[in-house]
């Protein structure tokens, strides 16, 4: 069975670095570029998606709305937070509501992010 | 005198000796023939006394000579001279006091020969007022002079402090910036850095190329957002102005406002139309547009519009950026680009940020008005002149 990870991020060169920091792990990587793009991914049955990785500020929808919706509907995918723009208020937000499992900034470096991820799909929660 | 016993020459008599002018006639020869009380008084002279005296007595000696030749020459001319009309004399009294008199004098053709009647006023109270108005005169312009050196001293203060503040102000802001520019700055430092760590594992000649190509295209997005902050710091200088496409500037704008405030609920909307260049800085124009939005995004609050329309009007580029807040109070349309002119808290900025958007704008020749929208909230309307054209200084910009 293919492992997915699905790359929420407004900016094609970050999904592309993403998948480019992914690209030798099991991981097979689904990209989104806004979250309704997400929100049909995950709709989609054919796929498995287990691990979403989600950006903060992006336009339409923002990542904390997003974030939010996809712990409501879909309560055992874990989510990884990468962000561009740092904000401890928010990251202890995410951490308090335990919406999501990891709070990553960019730049990120390539084991913490696979790391993150192989954490995430083991179901193995940062903030717990 | 002798005693009259015609009753009209007594009446005259008396007036004569009465009036508050010394008056006295001047013979031929010089020598006084008749002089009234008043004149008497004055010198400090008794009446009979001065009779049949040359009129010398009355000039201090060092005038004499001069007063002869001046007698000779009225002599040639007579023609009445009124009082003020001539040169102030000084006399002398019997006592050897000097004292400043004005003289009029009207030639008087008697049976007896050229007679002159000379009026003399003792003008010593008038001279001493016209000293003291004078020096009061220069005290006063001393004293105007002292002031206005103290409230240039005090409006250059001024401006030095305001200066100040205003450059306080643009670090304020690019503190809010700067978390903003983070994301600018992050997401390709994060692209170039994946990259790189693929460039170190890779063998491929032709992918390790493409991973450059990819790395340095993303150092030159950070150099160039590094480059617009520091520009933005800079104090203002008049140089390198470019011909700036308003478009531009305000998307520029809208961006960092999106990145550097949390505002999920406040959408902002530009929408653009065709507009000729205007000759500015660009960062400056930027700027402009950033403070109006962090205005209108401080007035809305939580949920809310704020939108941005470029047009034209004859000879100018015109930017209306109107918010869905509570509006301006109407007593405080005028105050909004005052400085340090604030309704937010002690926390929330000095009060600078629309005064240094009037100072951008009037400083490129443009005008900017607050107004309140009909359907409710702030709009503020700019106008900046074409690029070309003559401001309002007539300076050509």
């Amino acid at each position: 069975m293919k492992h997915h990870v699905l790359v929420l991020d407004d900016e094609a060169e970050v999904r592309a670095a993403v998948r480019l920091q992914l690209k030798d792990t099991r991981f097979e990587i689904l990209e989104a570029e806004n979250a309704q793009q997400a929100i049909d991914l995950l709709a989609d049955n054919a796929i498995t998606v287990d691990v979403i990785i989600c950006d903060v500020r992006m336009p339409g929808i923002s990542g904390v709305e997003a974030v939010a919706y996809f712990q409501r509907k879909y309560p055992s995918t874990p989510v990884i937070v990468l962000t561009g723009f740092p904000d401890t208020a928010l990251a202890v937000d995410f951490m308090k509501k335990k919406d999501v499992v990891d709070y990553l900034t960019k730049p990120v470096e390539k084991e913490r992010l696979i790391a993150a991820v192989e954490n995430a799909a083991k179901g193995r929660k940062l903030f717990e | 005198m002798t005693k009259a016993s015609d009753p009209q020459a007594e009446i005259l008599r008396l007036a004569l000796h009465a009036a508050p002018s010394g008056i006295m006639v001047v013979g031929e020869g010089g020598e006084i023939v008749f002089a009234n009380q008043t004149l008497a008084d004055m010198f400090g002279h008794r009446l009979q006394e001065l009779l049949g005296q040359p009129v010398e007595i009355l000039l201090p000696e060092q005038h004499g000579a001069a007063h002869r030749r001046h007698v000779e020459s009225y002599a040639r001319h007579p023609e009445p001279r009124p009082m003020g009309a001539g040169k102030d004399f000084e006399a002398i009294s019997k006592d050897g006091r000097r004292f400043p008199v004005e003289i009029g004098l009207r030639p008087a053709p008697t049976n007896a020969g050229r007679t002159v009647v000379a009026t003399v006023i003792d003008i010593s109270q008038r001279k001493a007022i016209e000293e003291r108005l004078r020096k009061h005169e220069e005290q006063l312009e001393q004293l105007v002079a002292e002031r206005t050196r103290e409230l240039r001293q005090a409006q250059l203060e001024k401006e030095r402090v305001l200066e100040h503040l205003i450059q306080a102000e643009k670090m304020t802001a690019i503190g809010t910036l700067v978390s903003g520019i983070g994301h600018e700055i992050n997401n390709p430092l994060y692209v170039l850095s994946a990259t790189a760590e693929a460039l170190t594992e890779e063998e491929d000649l032709a992918r390790c190329h493409a991973y450059g190509h990819e790395i340095l295209k993303q150092a030159r997005n950070i150099a160039e957002t590094v480059k617009n902050l520091s520009r933005y710091a800079q104090p203002s200088a008049r140089y390198d102005l470019q011909h700036v496409d308003v478009n531009a500037s305000i998307s520029g704008a809208v961006r960092l406002a999106k990145r550097s405030f949390r505002s999920d609920g406040i959408e902002i909307k530009a929408t653009a139309s065709p507009a000729p260049p205007i000759l500015a800085k660009p960062e400056e124009i930027q700027q402009v547009v950033f403070n109006i939005i962090r205005n209108g995004i401080q007035a809305i609050g939580d949920k809310g519009l704020i939108e941005i329309r470029t047009g034209q009007e004859a000879g100018w580029v015109t930017v209306r950026i109107r918010d869905t807040g509570a509006g301006i109070p109407e007593e405080h349309l005028k105050q909004v680009f005052d400085p340090f002119f604030t309704t937010k808290g002690p926390h929330e900025g000095e009060g600078l940020g629309l005064y240094i958007v009037r100072q951008i704008v009037t400083q490129y020749g443009g005008m900017i008005d607050a107004e309140n929208a009909v359907g409710g909230g702030a709009v503020f309307v700019i106008r900046f002149p074409l690029a070309g054209q003559r401001n309002a200084e007539g300076r050509h910009i």
